[in-house]
């Protein structure tokens, strides 16, 4: 990496002062956020970035709209491409300037700009609960998403408990109950008599004995045939053709047919992010 | 060209000229054969109950619902390749009594019968679809299914017939009495407009089973409950062990039930419509099946029904019997016999025979058109079915031809063996009585 001659670092290290309104974009709305988060004023004003550095950010607004400490302010600046990109401060202080503009002072912080800060945010999965939530006030996202700060992405589809939400597991299982302890039956046709029995019905000491016409040693294939018959649930003892995939909720415990599972969308938030700092002239 | 007043002129003339002994050698022992057996017989049950206030006959519809009875109920249908009539029938059964379950056996099929029947069991509830790996015929299929039920009653139905929406509630009341094991339903003609031959099948349909067992069951005779639909009472039917290998699996269970004690009885009003064959080999074919299965259970078999030293001897399974070996045997190859004569020495007024016997065989179907209609719940369609009252006589010469070739080849030959309704690796594995 180059090193920095010392009136380079002196440069980086000072407050760069930019009177002109004209060397950044102009800013397009303003939006604040008490402390705890709530939007409490959205305006569309004509202001000016005037002072970047990595402490301070400086904005400047024709308005006469108070700002009081410790609020967030997001203001919204276009982009080369036309796009309108946020950023977020926590204001420190707020005057009035002898123009009769209002400047306000505040540097780099808060929710939103944690928000802003990540490329996307995707939902997880609570370990508790196994729904899917967002790190941050999930209404506090869709808010910025209507407001344009941020932009919802579909990212994947998957099926949830339609009692909870949660994410269930998938396995076959019994049509009746949704059991997974169920077994295939087994069956034999005796050709001769036509008679159609369990296996068990026919083993009797190591030989297969049709029990409706007591014919001996049976030989496969010529005298009679092995048969699937349907599943049977060992819970409910209802029998079936074939088992059924069954979801069972991780969340509540829920078992329901995998076709009465809800689609949901997993979707994500992309901020649109102005970094702020890229108008230091140290960067 | 003989006009027809002429004909009919010399027709009466010769038949006022005929001595009554004369009429009566030549044509009285067929008349009183055939008469007797199906016409008069069923007059006189008409009259009897006309007279005793049984007519008109009760059904379902006359009763509250709470007076039913209504016993659990399994429907099984056993087929192979039929996925074109499959949803049709389970259409016309589901829904239609209230403690109902449906299993349906695709005997192997190599259609699409198995995912039809899934298709719909996925959209109605209480339908069990299961599939054999290989044909096996109806036996097994029926048997496979008694596996999974528990209900009260096991009703058989075709796959490629449908029920009348009131035929389970008829089918199940005669099961009220514990003594019923099986219960017979009347079988009609789906395709009955198809052409002549359908025609003529849903005439006799009509009179065979819908007032013939209507008659078999006043002479407590009922010796099969139809395969298209008829219903068992399961425990019973474990009793003996299920069905056994066909073809006539259906009369042979009647009769093991029988002979274990169980009543056959009719339902007359539990209507089921089924296709008949279309074409005349196919009749030929179908009519061969039945009678070779009447001669190999009634007359080997079952033959001991009529052993009265038996313990479980009734004078009822005697006269079933009697019936058959006397009309089915007797008066078939008596008949035979008595056309061989006019075939060898025929009369000078054959014609004038041959017409006599015609109209006299139409009168006494005309009788028996008039018993139908009498019981019927349906007279429009049943008089509209009766419409090809005069070609009977013709047709009934078919079914004696078919039946004495069918009949002569059992008896001697045992050929119900051969049967492809029921798959080659069963038949060849299975008794041959």
């Amino acid at each position: 990496m180059p090193r920095r001659t010392p009136a380079e670092e002196q440069a980086a290290s000072s407050p760069v002062r930019r009177d002109s309104p004209s060397t950044f974009p102009p800013l397009s709305d303003i939006l604040v956020f008490q402390k705890d988060e709530v939007l409490a004023r959205v305006a569309k004003v004509r202001g000016w970035l005037v002072e970047v550095s990595s402490r301070d950010i400086e904005l400047e607004f024709q308005t006469s709209v108070r700002f009081p400490e410790d609020d967030h302010l997001v203001f919204g600046m276009d982009a080369l491409n036309g796009e309108t990109q946020y950023a977020e401060i926590n204001i420190d202080n707020f005057y009035r300037s002898s123009s009769g503009k209002v400047r306000v002072v505040g540097h780099s912080a808060g929710v939103v700009q944690d928000i802003l800060n990540q490329p996307l945010h995707a939902p997880y999965l609570c370990p508790k609960t196994h729904t899917f939530r967002f790190a941050h006030p999930e209404s506090l996202l869709r808010q910025l998403c209507g407001l344009g700060i941020v932009e919802e992405a579909f990212l994947d589809r998957v099926e949830v408990c339609p009692n909870c939400s949660g994410l269930p597991t998938f396995r076959p299982g019994c049509q009746h109950c949704g059991s997974p302890r169920t077994t295939l039956d087994r069956l034999i046709h005796h050709f001769a008599c036509g008679y159609v029995g369990f296996v068990s019905e026919f083993e009797d000491a190591g030989r297969i004995i049709c029990p409706k016409c007591r014919t001996k040693d049976l030989v496969v294939g010529a005298d009679f045939e092995y048969i699937d018959g349907a599943h049977r649930c060992f819970d409910c003892a209802q029998h079936f053709e074939k088992p059924e995939r069954i979801g069972h909720c991780l969340g509540c415990d829920f078992r329901f047919p995998a076709q009465q599972a809800d689609l949901h969308d997993l979707m994500g938030f992309r901020p649109k992010r102005l970094d702020i700092l890229a108008f230091s002239p140290a960067s | 060209m003989i006009s027809w007043d002429f004909a009919l002129n010399g027709w009466t003339f010769w038949l006022s000229a005929l001595h009554r002994d004369e009429l009566w050698w030549t044509m009285g022992g067929l008349l009183l054969v055939d008469g007797p057996r199906y016409a008069l017989s069923k007059a006189v049950m008409f009259l009897w109950d006309a007279l005793t206030g049984n007519w008109p006959l009760k059904s379902v519809q006359d009763q509250e619902i709470e007076d039913r009875y209504e016993p659990s109920v399994c429907v099984v249908l056993a087929g192979y390749n039929e996925a074109e009539t499959v949803e049709a029938t389970l259409t016309s059964i589901w829904g239609t009594y209230p403690r109902l379950e449906i299993i349906v056996i695709d005997d192997g099929s190599e259609d699409d019968m198995h995912c039809v029947a899934q298709n719909f069991a996925q959209d109605h509830a209480g339908i069990l679809v299961l599939r054999k790996p290989q044909r096996g015929g109806k036996s097994s299929c029926i048997n496979f299914a008694l596996k999974y039920t528990e209900a009260e009653i096991v009703v058989v139905v075709d796959t490629d017939s449908h029920l009348a929406p009131d035929a389970l509630w008829e089918i199940v009341q005669p099961l009220a009495d514990p003594q019923v094991g099986a219960v017979s339903a009347t079988v009609l003609a789906r395709n009955t407009t198809t052409n002549l031959i359908t025609w003529l099948q849903a005439e006799e349909y009509l009179h065979s089973i819908f007032v013939g067992r209507m008659l078999a069951e006043r002479l407590g005779i009922v010796s099969v409950a139809s395969g298209a639909f008829g219903a068992f009472r399961r425990e019973a039917v474990q009793r003996v062990g299920g069905w056994d290998v066909g073809p006539g699996e259906d009369g042979d269970i009647t009769l093991r039930l029988r002979k274990m004690g169980y009543d056959a009885v009719f339902a007359p009003y539990a209507e089921c419509f089924t296709n008949v064959p279309e074409s005349w080999p196919a009749l030929f074919r179908q009519r061969r099946r039945w009678n070779r299965g009447t001669i190999r259970y009634k007359c080997r078999k079952h033959v001991d029904m009529a052993f009265f030293w038996y313990p479980n001897f009734r004078f009822s399974n005697l006269l079933l019997l009697l019936n058959v070996w006397f009309f089915n045997i007797v008066c078939l190859y008596g008949f035979w016999i008595y056309v061989l004569g006019w075939l060898i020495a025929p009369p000078d007024d054959l014609f004038f025979f041959l017409w006599t016997t015609y109209v006299a065989y139409l009168m006494f179907h005309v009788l028996q058109v008039a018993v139908a209609l009498a019981y019927s719940r349906n007279l429009r369609r049943d008089a509209a079915t009766s419409v090809v009252l005069p070609f009977v006589p013709i047709y009934q010469l078919f079914r004696k031809c078919a039946r004495l070739i069918s009949v002569t080849e059992e008896l001697f030959f045992r050929r119900s063996f051969d049967d492809n309704y029921v798959p080659w690796h069963v038949r060849e594995a299975t008794w041959h009585w």
